[in-house]
């Protein structure tokens, strides 16, 4: 199939799902009620970490929770009506099919994410943002989400098949990759665990949204932010594929 | 939709639309289709008719590549499905067992989804939508939720969908089951049409009638082993031998009270229908029985063997379990399904 009907055909599946599936609870709980709930938490809160750091979290959690969910409850609410054979049946490729899916994520969490930092920055300041690379780190993210969100749900037959485990992984990863204070704080006392947060992908994100925020401190560690995070999205792709084949044998 | 990229089978001087090489799917070590061997010619109405559980939904499966077989393989037009997907995949059309819509969207949504999803033109998909919403009686509630639609209505809008690209091969999964007359007329009348336009139809089916109706050659798989495979007429001669007597008598006995004449018997509304090898002396018993109970006989006919007799014979089925199985008239109760 030629490269362009694959991309009409990404943009004809997310199209529909933005339409079936964004209004459903799940979506919208962790899609946008959960980013602005942890908003008006950064607003009362009391700061127990520095007002920048913050600002990471609630854009990093943003992204990373809108992203998976919404790329893991499409998939098992098509099986469950039966209309994923539809897709399966339709000579369109798994992978632009797989595409599709992760676009209707993308296409919700990532004007999300960016809504909910336009309304914190002006009370925030700005410090050295740099606009191209936050767009680009929350892009990443984003992405990354999706994949991740996909891999899990890739051969699931019921959302609460997938929430319950990936509720787990995904609080662990918060709470293990620096996502509300700085991995040095969270292991102050244990530093000799501190690889842990260097397995998560996610310590990635957080790096790259932070250094596109504050400005710009350890440029090796902004390559190996991107460079990880698009070598996960790959894998979490080709888990995500693998998975999806399997279903039908 | 045309497509010239997949080549064409030809068997002697018919062309093979369908073809199923030593098919064989096994879950775990159970095997739900066994080694089945098949050809359907471009063109052909072909119904493959089975009881529950005999693997009709299976082969539909490994037929269209929404399942992988254990062993064999399935050609579309001569070509492998699994080995070329999205050649076959454009030129064929399924009906699912159940149906499947976005309840989410509206009849017109779902229709153009599926335009969509088949790269038809945009004004050849609108012209088309409209022609199949007015064959299928959805015209009017084309932009209704069809969450709102009955079992019918969602019926007719999945066989819609699976026609919006003009597929040259369709595979209807019991497409009638559990629908009210009306839907099941209309269903059957728009298949039978499209075969007669060069369409080559794939239908399973529980119904026997439907079968010998609309089909040109009729498969019976059993315990996913394919049984018998020829024309109507030619498996009802296969099995030539027994009769069936159909009477009717006055006051209504019950069932087990004709089982002195023959062990299998089967009441089908007010009549009975008594099977056996020789017809003339169950007759003179039926005349013997009916005096000694002092019952009236209003009717008698011997009938000769029909599909559903062949089916019976077939699967190892009585009469009996077929008549619970609900597998005889359309007009019946349907499985509470969709
Ligand atoms: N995914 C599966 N896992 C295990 N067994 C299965 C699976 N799908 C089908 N089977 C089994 O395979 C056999 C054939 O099933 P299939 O659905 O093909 O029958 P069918 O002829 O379509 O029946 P029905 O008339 O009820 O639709 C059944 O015994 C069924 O339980
Ligand atoms: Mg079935």
């Amino acid at each position: 199939m030629s490269i362009d009907t694959s991309l009409k055909k990404i943009f004809v599946i997310a199209a529909k799902d933005i339409k079936t599936y964004y209004s459903k609870p799940p979506s919208l709980f962790y899609g946008i009620v959960l980013p602005f709930a942890l908003f008006g938490a950064f607003l009362a809160g009391r700061p127990c970490v520095t007002e920048d750091y913050r600002v990471v979290g609630v854009t990093v959690l943003s992204t990373f929770f809108g992203g998976t969910t919404i790329a893991a409850v499409i998939l098992p609410l098509e099986r469950r009506s039966g209309t994923i054979d539809r897709l399966i049946l339709a000579p369109v490729s798994f992978k632009t099919l797989l595409l599709g899916k992760s676009l209707a994520g993308f296409t919700f969490s990532f004007p999300v994410t960016l809504l909910v930092l336009s309304i914190i920055l002006p009370f925030t300041g700005f410090w050295n943002l740099n606009p191209l690379l936050l767009v680009v780190s929350i892009a990443l993210s984003v992405i990354f989400s999706c994949a991740f969100g996909l891999a899990f749900s890739a051969s699931a037959n019921d959302v609460a098949d997938v929430m319950w485990p990936m509720n787990f992984v995904r609080f662990l990863m918060i709470f293990f990759s620096g996502v509300f204070m700085p991995i040095d704080e969270i292991y102050l006392y244990m530093p000799s665990l501190k690889f842990i947060a260097y397995l998560l992908p996610l310590t990635y994100s957080v790096d790259a949204v932070y250094q596109s925020i504050v400005g710009i401190n350890d440029i090796m560690m902004l390559i190996a932010d991107f460079t990880i995070l698009i070598a996960m999205i790959i894998l979490l792709y080709y888990i995500a594929y693998r998975r999806f084949i399997k279903t039908l044998t | 939709m045309k497509n010239e990229n997949v080549c064409e089978a030809v068997d002697g001087e018919l062309k093979v639309a369908i073809e199923a090489r030593d098919l064989t799917k096994q879950y775990g070590e159970f095997t739900a289709v066994n080694d089945l061997n098949l050809k359907v010619f471009d063109g052909e109405f072909f119904g493959l008719l089975g009881p529950n559980g005999a693997g009709k939904t299976t082969t539909v499966k490994m037929l269209t590549g929404l399942s992988k077989p254990t062993k064999g393989e399935a050609l579309i037009m001569g070509a492998n499905i699994m080995e070329r997907p999205l050649d076959v995949k454009r030129i064929i059309g399924v009906v699912p067992e159940v149906s499947n819509i976005y309840v989410e969207m509206t009849a017109w949504e779902n229709l153009i989804f599926a335009a969509e999803l088949y790269d038809v033109p945009r004004g050849e998909a609108v012209e088309r939508i409209k022609m199949l919403l007015e064959v299928f009686g959805l015209y009017e509630r084309r932009h209704d939720k069809s969450a709102n639609f009955s079992k019918g209505m969602r019926r007719r809008l999945t066989i819609a969908m699976a026609l919006v690209h003009n597929p040259r091969v369709l595979f209807l999964d019991e497409p009638t089951s559990g629908l009210d007359v009306q839907s099941t007329r209309n269903i059957r009348e728009v298949v039978r049409r499209l075969n007669r336009d060069g369409v080559t139809v794939f239908m399973t089916t529980h119904f026997i009638d439907e079968a010998d109706n609309l089909c040109n050659r009729v498969g019976i798989i059993n315990k996913g082993q394919l049984v018998a495979l020829d024309t109507p007429e030619r498996l009802k001669q296969k099995i030539g031998g027994r009769v069936s007597i159909e009477v009717s008598l006055q006051p209504i006995p019950s069932l087990e009270e004709l089982k002195e004449v023959s062990s299998d018997v089967m009441k089908t509304g007010d009549k009975f229908i008594v099977y056996t090898e020789n017809p003339s002396i169950t007759i003179s018993e039926l005349i013997k029985l009916a005096n000694a109970k002092e019952w009236k006989i209003i009717s008698v006919k011997t009938l000769t063997p029909s599909l559903e007799d062949v089916f019976v014979k077939l699967t190892g089925l009585t009469a009996v379990d077929v008549e619970r199985l609900e597998l005889i008239r359309p007009s019946g109760r349907g499985r509470g399904r969709e």
